[in-house]
């Protein structure tokens, strides 16, 4: 009798571990995905900017035009064997050129690169026009 | 036929400021972009043509859509001053400027002597292009924020400052407006009392409509897009000077009777019995202590320049915190308060960094140079008149202290404005009490904490039009003296006709009660 409240105890036990170790299976299901959701989607976070100089003065960063700012995306396939070389428009900036450029991972880079291996890799450039001038002819 | 100006725009954009304040911008129906270029492609032999002629455009299609329309240069504001959700024009491509006039003729007989000293800038050049520039002229700038990204107009139209106590903001070293309003007409605006330029000028201006009308001109200089769309702006800048600078760190009692009476002896400052070109003190709310060295003190004496100027310095690369991160910064403020005292140092620490006995020299704009956005920044700025500058501080720190929030408290000084709207207006010198913090709501709370804690002491006070400030009828314009917010009023309704002040107003404006 003792002997069988012991294994009942110890099955009794065993069901809980189990249960227990079913309910953190199941809110590691839970968690997993969701953890690897947020990091994915806050991996497009990853940013990496040039701003140019004035050759002028103090030479601080150059003015720049962050109101209308040229956005697209540049694309690298086949692990970087295959990349984007762009060179924007001259129009765009009404020939003054970027004054700032930034790349940086889209939302869907990191899960992208996942599903494909590395073999498709998108990154959004953005482009700030420079807008520095020096003075003009006067009156 | 005449050319057309190349003008673009986007429907439906969503508009952010500079700092991506959660309560600032929204959805614009009409996002223009005006450009110095013609549509074919080319130029005109007066650079700001094509550009003068796009903005007439828009004030015509905003006025025939019965639609209102704004300005907007960098976007530094912390309010909704520039913004309007009808049509929202983006003066950064704006950027022709030139200084000196070749033709005496154009410019007043007192002022022919100091032509090459005159300035005129279309909206979008920034302070920073100017102070580049300038500088390789060995001019300088009198005064300007303490920074250099705004553009001109929208730093003057709000009224920026620095802490120039013989100069004032920066709408006191403009002379003239040149302004689009209805119907597309355009005016150059100066005072009748001190007329710098001629008909001469105007009619170079494409023939622009001289207006010489004191109460126009000192309500249109700071008036945040009310009177029209802003083309240029003439003004004044002086020979190149160097400044030194020193920082110094106190504990909050000491720097106390300096912050009340601008009687500086007891700091011990660097140069005794010479006045600064500028002196500003940085508290941090939540150390105020003997020992806790919570109060910072930067001073700037003027100097003359050689014929060297101090090199340039800067560092290649540098780590910039994100939204995100400033938007965490801002989570954990409102969830765990306790971690601000600490962090508030330790920023102070870092951005005020005690400088070594001899100072540090540098030219005007070496020593307000470049900044970043804060990816989620909120801040209000009230001045005080000096004389009340005892009540306003133990009032702003009981009501920081009652629920700590995420903001230094900064004293900076200015010369009284006579621009009507500019709250700088205190006579004879305005302390201008800024709290630049972290976007939470814990900062709103804390803000409107401060402003009925303000009223309810009756401590007299104004607020900055570009940061966060109570939008009602009464409060923004209790504080202003005298006459100066009907003579704004009067003045706008001189210069503009019934649909002209609908067009150029905006959401805060009619809150305000300056709609009228």
């Amino acid at each position: 009798m003792r002997l069988g409240v012991k294994v009942g105890a110890k099955l009794e036990a065993q069901a809980a571990g189990s249960q227990r170790r079913t309910r953190r299976w199941r809110g590691a299901a839970v968690f997993q995905p969701v953890a690897l959701a947020v990091a994915l989607s806050a991996s497009g976070c990853y940013s990496y900017a040039y701003q140019q100089r004035s050759a002028e003065g103090p030479q601080g960063l150059i003015a720049i035009d962050r109101q209308q700012i040229e956005q697209h995306t540049e694309w690298s396939y086949f692990w970087g064997l295959r990349q984007a070389e762009w060179a924007p428009d001259p129009l765009t900036c009404d020939g003054q050129g970027a004054g700032r450029v930034e790349v940086g991972f889209r939302w869907f880079t990191v899960p992208l690169m996942l599903l494909t291996l590395g073999i498709a890799v998108p990154n959004e450039v953005s482009v700030f026009c420079n807008t520095d001038a020096s003075p003009g002819k006067g009156p | 036929m005449a050319k057309q100006p190349l003008l673009t725009f986007e429907e439906n954009k969503h508009w952010q400021n500079y700092h991506r304040t959660s309560l600032v911008g929204g959805t614009v129906d009409r996002f223009f972009t005006p450009r110095n270029v013609w549509a074919d492609g080319s130029r005109d032999p007066k650079a700001f043509l094509p550009g003068l002629r796009a903005l007439q455009e828009i004030v015509c299609r905003a006025e025939a859509g019965r639609r209102r329309v704004r300005a907007v240069g960098s976007g530094w504001s912390l309010s909704n001053a520039a913004f309007s959700e009808e049509y929202l024009v983006n003066t950064c491509r704006l950027n022709y400027w030139f200084v000196g006039f070749n033709d005496p003729e154009m410019v007043a007989p007192e002022w022919r002597t100091k032509r090459d000293r005159l300035v005129f800038a279309q909206c979008g050049v920034q302070i920073k292009t100017l102070n580049g520039h300038l500088q390789g002229r060995r001019l300088s700038l009198m005064t300007s924020g303490a920074s250099n990204g705004q553009t001109i107009v929208g730093a003057m139209s709000t009224g920026t400052h620095g802490s120039a106590r013989d100069v004032g903001s920066m709408q006191d070293f403009v002379l003239g407006l040149h302004i689009v309003g209805e119907g597309g007409k355009h005016y150059f605006i100066q005072r009748k009392s001190r007329p710098v330029v001629t008909d001469a000028f105007a009619e170079w201006l494409d023939c622009a409509k001289l207006v010489l009308d004191d109460d126009v001109f000192l309500a249109a200089v700071v008036s945040f897009g009310s009177f029209g769309l802003i083309h240029g702006v003439l003004f004044e800048v002086e020979p190149i000077y160097l400044l030194e600078r020193h920082v110094r760190r106190y504990d909050y009692l000491q720097v106390v009777h300096a912050a009340q009476t601008l009687d500086l002896a007891g700091l011990e400052l660097p140069h005794p019995g010479e006045a600064p070109f500028h002196f500003e003190i940085v508290i941090n709310p939540y150390r105020l202590l003997a020992g806790e060295k919570g109060a910072f003190v930067r001073v700037l004496y003027k100097r003359p320049a050689g014929a060297e100027l101090p090199p340039a310095h800067f560092s290649e690369t540098r780590l910039q915190n994100s939204e995100d991160l400033v938007s965490i910064a801002g989570f954990f403020a409102d969830v765990a308060p306790s971690v601000i005292p600490d962090f508030l140092q330790s920023e102070l620490d870092d951005a005020l960094e005690v400088t070594p006995t001899g100072g540090v020299i540098g030219t005007h704009g070496q020593q307000f140079g470049d900044s970043y956005p804060t990816g989620g920044g909120a801040s209000t700025e009230i001045g005080v008149p000096l004389a009340r500058v005892g009540d306003a501080l133990r009032v702003v720190l009981e009501s920081a202290q009652e629920a700590p929030f995420g903001a230094p408290l900064a004293l900076r000084y200015v010369k009284s404005s006579e621009a009507f709207l500019a709250f700088t207006c205190f006579s004879p010198v305005t302390c201008a009490f800024e709290m630049p913090g972290v976007d939470a709501a814990r900062t709103r709370d804390g803000h409107r904490r401060i402003w009925q804690a303000l009223s309810d002491e009756r401590v007299p006070h104004t607020f900055h039009w570009g940061q966060a400030l109570p939008q009602n009828a009464e409060w923004p314009l209790a504080g202003f003296p005298d006459e100066r917010v009907s003579q704004w009023l009067a003045a706008r309704r001189r210069f503009l006709g019934p649909s002209g002040r609908s067009m150029f107003q905006n959401a805060l404006l009619s809150r305000c009660g300056l709609a009228g």
